[in-house]
């Protein structure tokens, strides 16, 4: 999976590209995990990448989340495909996190 | 065969009734007998011609000459009877809509079309209160046109060519059995087995002749009505459209003959989906009955890899594979890679299974409207459908994801199911491939996916 992230005024981008699932978790994880605390506003995650995302790649999501709105920030998630957004619904995740279409509608939220 | 009074009339405008009778069959199959031979020497005209291909969202072709036929014939339709409504492949009504219905499809047998091949037909049926009661099913390539209406036996014309008188002759062109009956199969990518025992069938002597093509099924079906050939279309994915089958089925019923599904029984025309077989005699249908291909012939993913997270790449690899050479949606790929991903993950994390066990095994098939994944490990029983439901309404800091993964495999797939069987676990999952099956009221209309028009009937 290629993860990368763009800075922008207001917070950061990262986007996601392959499968978010139990192969790529760990990978997904680590980087998350570097981005809090390091950057500046709202972290968003953007899927427009992603072919599928399972359990795995949701408790990611769920993790960053939390620990980002521990330290004051807030993550949000964009670009869904149908799967994704399918798999949010189900999850009940798209209450739990401010879905947009695009990183620009996150990021003027 | 001399024409008789009704095809006299299209091509002669004095012979025609000055006022249009909504309340006459008559009246409706002449208007649909006209908007045919319109459509048809449309369609001709360009036949041959380079021709602008659009795509339409379930990836199949449209021409501009679709589009066109279908709009000049709403607009006739408009101006005869303004309660009718059109419906129409190219965007139209619902049956329902108004008790006078049209359906129409400018050409069934687009990629045949494209083709330049023979095997395409503008199709269109008259419905009154939602039942056919006058079809029409005009060939542009060779200028043969079918009809019938109730009372109205069936019957095929053969336009002019420059300097000839049309002709015409009533259906079937043959009577009686004559032989070993003669087989057209419509393929697919499924369809290997089938071809296979129709081939036997005739070295063997039981078929008189098989014939493989693609095409306008509606076409195959009017071609069964002159009495010579049976043909067989597996029709799977989306449920048939009124424009779909519906005249086709109707010309060959008015002919005496008849179009089955699997065990014999007569199918509903307007929302048919699944095999079917049409001719005009019995020996011949059971005979092409006999090649459907049954469960145990249908393609399949077979392997067996390590307990471990590691393996979920390979068989990801092997269904993307098997998904392309089938006909699998990639929605319905997706769903697979993420169901495989739980269920490993499962079994490795929770099932007490690793890489010295025995390996997993993976199978994966499909049949015209359904596929299988079956997943099975030796660890001990442990059925993942008994957990409890997460709680999918908790905020941010309440939740967790455990038990997620396979509450997205019960509302992802059509059905999930857990056995004990010699010692291992085996998990089943279904999942639909075809579209919605429209309610009677034709509310529910196809969703979007390539897979029928370019596994079956080719469009």
């Amino acid at each position: 999976m290629q993860i990368s992230n763009e800075t922008a005024a207001g917070g950061t981008i990262v986007r996601f590209v392959g499968s978010l699932d139990t192969g790529t978790a760990a990978q997904a994880q680590s980087h998350m995990t570097g981005l809090i605390g390091s950057v500046e506003g709202v972290v968003i995650a953007d899927l427009g990448g992603v072919d599928y995302i399972s359990s795995a790649g949701l408790r990611v999501l769920l993790a960053t989340g939390k620990k980002l709105r521990r330290s004051g920030s807030e993550l949000r998630i964009c670009a869904l495909n149908e799967m994704a957004e399918e798999v949010f619904e189900i999850s009940g995740f798209s209450t739990l996190f401010k879905i947009f279409d695009t990183a620009e509608a996150a990021l003027a939220a | 065969m001399p024409l008789n009074s009704l095809e006299q009339a299209l091509f002669d405008p004095s012979r025609r009734a000055a006022e249009f009778d909504a309340s006459s069959v008559h009246a409706w199959l002449s208007l649909l007998l006209d908007c045919a031979l319109q459509a048809a020497a449309d369609v001709r005209r360009v036949r041959l011609e380079p021709l602008d291909v659009a795509t339409k969202p379930d990836g199949s072709p449209v021409t501009t000459v679709d589009v066109s036929v279908e709009v000049a014939i709403g607009e006739r339709l408009k101006t005869l009877c303004p309660v009718a409504t059109l419906v129409g492949e190219e965007g139209g009504g619902k049956l329902g809509d108004s008790p006078h219905a049209v359906a129409v499809d400018p050409i069934d047998g687009t990629w045949a079309f494209l083709n330049r091949t023979a095997n395409c037909a503008t199709s269109l049926a008259y419905l009154h209160e939602g039942v056919v009661r006058a079809a029409v099913v005009a060939n542009p390539a060779t200028g043969e046109v079918l009809y019938a209406a109730d009372g109205v036996p069936a019957r095929v014309l053969q336009l002019p060519f420059a300097h000839e008188e049309a002709v015409a002759y009533t259906l079937p062109l043959t009577s009686g059995e004559s032989g070993a009956p003669l087989v057209r199969l419509h393929p697919s990518r499924t369809a290997r087995p089938m071809i296979d025992r129709a081939m036997a069938a005739w070295m063997g002597g039981d078929a008189g002749l098989v014939h493989v093509t693609g095409g306008s099924p509606a076409w195959a079906i009017c071609e069964a009505a002159y009495g010579y050939s049976t043909y067989v279309c597996l029709w799977g994915g989306a449920p048939a459209l009124p424009y779909d089958l519906a005249a086709a089925v109707f010309i060959l019923r008015r002919a005496g003959g008849e179009v089955v599904q699997i065990g014999g029984t007569p199918i509903d025309a307007l929302r048919h989906v699944g095999p079917f077989v049409a001719g005009m005699s019995a020996v011949g249908r059971d005979l092409a009955l006999s090649f459907v291909p049954t469960p145990r012939d249908q393609p399949a993913v077979s392997l067996s890899v390590p307990a471990s997270v590691e393996a979920i790449a390979k068989v990801n690899a092997q269904l993307a594979q098997f998904a392309s050479e089938f006909a699998i949606p990639a929605r319905v790929l997706h769903r697979l890679y993420l169901v495989v991903d739980e269920l490993v993950t499962n079994a490795v994390t929770h099932g007490g299974c690793d890489v010295t066990s025995e390996p997993i095994a993976i199978r994966c098939w499909r049949d015209q409207d359904h596929l299988w994944l079956r997943i099975e490990d030796s660890g001990p029983a442990f059925d993942p459908f008994a957990r409890a439901v997460p709680d999918t309404s908790l905020g941010l800091e309440e939740r967790n994801v455990g038990g997620l993964g396979i509450h997205l495999i019960q509302q992802l797939t059509d059905d999930a199911r857990y056995e004990r069987v010699d010692g291992r676990n085996q998990v089943t999952l279904t999942m639909r491939l075809n579209y919605e099956i429209p309610q009677p009221d034709g509310e529910a209309g196809p969703s979007p996916t390539a897979q029928t028009e370019d596994d079956n009937h080719a469009d």
